[in-house]
């Protein structure tokens, strides 16, 4: 089975069989490597990676995986080359603003059909006690305001969008 | 002596809340905690010899409530409060509240919190007890002229706080003029939340200084002592993240000085209890009083860890009026000890909180290694809280060894479904300017967390991903049978049956 595998922006092709002794991988067509992974519960992994022994953490995200390795969070992005062609999609230019952790609106500081530059704050969150200014990614024009001031939000909510103006 | 209370009321949540449970354990006393909406099923529930729900997720109708707390404590007929730290612990009013209900209050007089909680308080006990205090203003109102013109004779760069506050919140430097009526408002609206008090102070901004606190500890019979010191200069968000004790670059005369000084304001206000006088120390050797936090504070095991004194069980102690059981001379410090603060929090993005349910949590131990948690796994990490989940600390012969043995400890720290600074602390105890002691509160910028980069632990995380997803796709379809659908118990009971028939 070949993957699309996605990690801090950078791509890697990965092949995975099964054998006897745990899975064989080849990441970018490089040598092979024999990996046998023992499943401690459900989201704990003990590794064997050519001998050396570590432990992960394994959890299904919204559309990635996370893993925890050495203290360290990877959130990797697998998918198979043949299904991601089918459901290629446009859309650049938009420069959508959510957040990513669950909180509440504190103040928009835009309205609909305002111009903006690339770097203004946009919308104040609040989560965990903390107030966060989130910044436009583009310059462009407000499009829609998708929240209200005092609104709670759940991880992963759109705000804002706005639309790149054309250059 | 024997403590002539039998029942505690906690007055918190999370790991302080268990950390006193723990005390109250070990003096025989019973505990009761407290608990919101979000908290039914934190560990400070599942420890307590009493739990008691309060109210909503939202502070101000549960770990803020007064009357709420007081009328449990008189409910379940408490004899004394814990107020751990932050929520109401320097709130000299409910302290006030828990003496007038006859209990007894494990903190300092409501005065001692009045004189010292309020940083312009303090800066008055201070300044009239000789002590060099960093130049500074109130602002009463939020006219921007007048802000400007305070601003301007303190001279920028100036650092914004909140009069009530501390750990950080509604705080904020600001270095150029446009910038300090937004800052302004902003940390005045973050103060209000937070404390309940949007008074803001200006004060001269001392450019990177290390941030050194004194432990004291008072008795109703008049002794102060100190613990010596704490280095937590490394913050991020004003906000310390590791801390170390002894200071590693601490001259010994700066810190019989120091020591000395925060003895003396603490004397200077009766103080009674466990509290932390900090100062800032500049690059110069130069030091000056910061504030006075009077209450356990969050990084007080590494003192604990250094001189073998249980500060937690002395706070009961003397709030029931023992006399200290140690003089000055009979502490001294042993070994080194640092503290790491495992936030819920995401390195790779500013430390932005990142709550959410813990899928697996293995604690680190071994010799000299202590963990004081909050949670478990299975638990939720709400996001109406502060995201701290658990500080480990570790203690070593000497410096070197500490941060060794910390090395270590990290590396066993395991934790799944929240993310954490844990990666990033490994690399701080690599980093040179760390390994000299020399850092200061500017040690995080943005170029040491984009030179800490989990890329080094990215390869393994492409195999395991890509073996998750053949794992994933390979999954034998659900009701068809699939050895894998079975339960391990299942299997067990199984084999052991056809063991019996074998037999």
């Amino acid at each position: 089975m070949r993957y699309e595998v996605v990690v801090d922006d950078s791509v890697h092709m990965v092949d995975v069989t099964k054998g006897e002794g745990g899975f064989e991988v080849r990441v970018n067509d490089g040598p092979p490597v024999t990996v046998d992974v023992s499943k401690l519960g459900e989201y704990s992994r003990n590794v064997l990676m050519g001998g050396r022994s570590f432990e992960a953490g394994v959890f299904r995200g919204d559309a990635s995986w996370e893993i925890d390795l050495f203290g360290n969070s990877h959130t990797v992005v697998v998918e198979d080359p043949k299904r991601k062609a089918l459901k290629q999609s446009g859309g650049s230019g938009l420069g959508l603003v959510t957040t990513s952790m669950p909180g509440r609106v504190v103040r928009i500081l835009v309205d609909v059909g305002q111009a903006v530059l690339k770097g203004q704050p946009l919308i104040v969150i609040e989560a965990m006690k903390m107030e966060n200014e989130l910044k436009s990614s583009i310059d462009g024009v407000v499009v829609e305001v998708m929240v209200e001031e005092g609104e709670p939000l759940a991880a992963g909510s759109a705000l804002i969008k706005v639309e790149g103006s054309d250059d | 002596m024997n403590i002539p209370i039998k029942r505690m009321l906690i007055a918190n949540r999370g790991e302080i809340a268990v950390r006193v449970i723990r005390a109250c354990s070990e003096l025989g006393l019973e505990s009761v905690a407290l608990y919101s909406d979000p908290d039914r099923d934190s560990l400070h529930v599942r420890r307590a010899t009493f739990s008691v729900h309060i109210g909503l997720a939202d502070p101000s109708d549960s770990y803020l409530n007064v009357a709420k707390i007081i009328a449990v404590a008189k409910e379940y007929e408490c004899d004394a409060v814990h107020p751990g730290y932050g929520f109401l612990s320097e709130n000299a009013k409910f302290a006030q509240a828990v003496k007038d209900a006859g209990l007894v209050w494990i903190g300092p007089s409501p005065e001692a919190i009045n004189s010292m909680g309020s940083k312009t308080g303090a800066r008055a006990v201070m300044t009239a007890a000789g002590v060099p205090v960093v130049p500074g203003s109130t602002v009463s109102n939020s006219d921007p002229d007048e802000l400007l013109r305070v601003a301007r004779e303190i001279g920028f760069p100036i650092m914004l706080k909140a009069s009530a506050g501390g750990g950080g919140k509604g705080m904020r430097m600001v270095e150029l003029e446009s910038d300090l009526h937004g800052a302004f408002t902003a940390a005045k609206s973050e103060a209000l939340k937070s404390f309940g008090d949007d008074t803001v102070y200006l004060e001269k901004a001392i450019v990177n200084p290390k941030h050194v606190e004194v432990q004291v500890l008072g008795d109703t019979h008049g002794t102060v002592v100190h613990l010596y010191d704490r280095d937590c200069s490394v913050q991020r968000r004003h906000q310390k993240v590791i801390e170390e004790a002894p200071c590693p670059i601490l001259p010994e005369d700066t810190r019989a000085q120091m020591c000395a000084v925060a003895v003396r304001a603490a004397k200077a206000v009766d103080y009674v209890g466990a509290g932390t006088v900090e100062f800032l120390l500049g690059a110069d050797g130069e030091f000056y009083f910061l504030e006075m936090n009077t209450r356990l504070q969050v990084e007080h095991p590494i003192s604990e860890m250094i001189t073998g004194i249980d500060l937690c069980r002395a706070q009961i102690e003397v709030a029931c009026g023992a006399p200290l059981p140690f003089k000055q001379d009979d502490i001294s410090v042993n070994g080194h000890a640092m503290e790491f603060r495992v936030y819920a929090e995401d390195p790779s993005s500013g430390f932005l909180p990142a709550p959410g349910r813990i899928l697996v949590y293995q604690e680190p131990g071994g010799p000299w290694v202590r963990v004081d948690s909050g949670v478990y796994a299975g638990a939720d990490v709400p996001i109406f809280y502060d995201p701290m989940v658990a500080k480990l600390i570790v203690w070593g012969r000497d410096r070197k060894e500490c941060i060794e043995r910390s090395s270590r400890a990290l590396g066993e720290y395991r934790i799944t479904g929240i993310k954490t600074p844990i990666g990033f602390y490994k690399y701080v105890l690599k980093h040179p300017e760390f390994k000299t002691g020399k850092y200061n509160t500017s040690f995080i910028t943005k170029e040491l967390l984009s030179s800490f980069s989990t890329r080094n632990s990215a390869a393994e995380a492409v195999i395991i991903a890509a073996i998750e997803q053949f794992e994933h796709d390979h999954k034998p379809a659900k009701g068809t049978g699939g050895h894998e659908a079975e339960s391990g118990w299942k299997r067990h009971g199984r084999l052991s049956a056809v063991g019996r028939n074998m037999q």
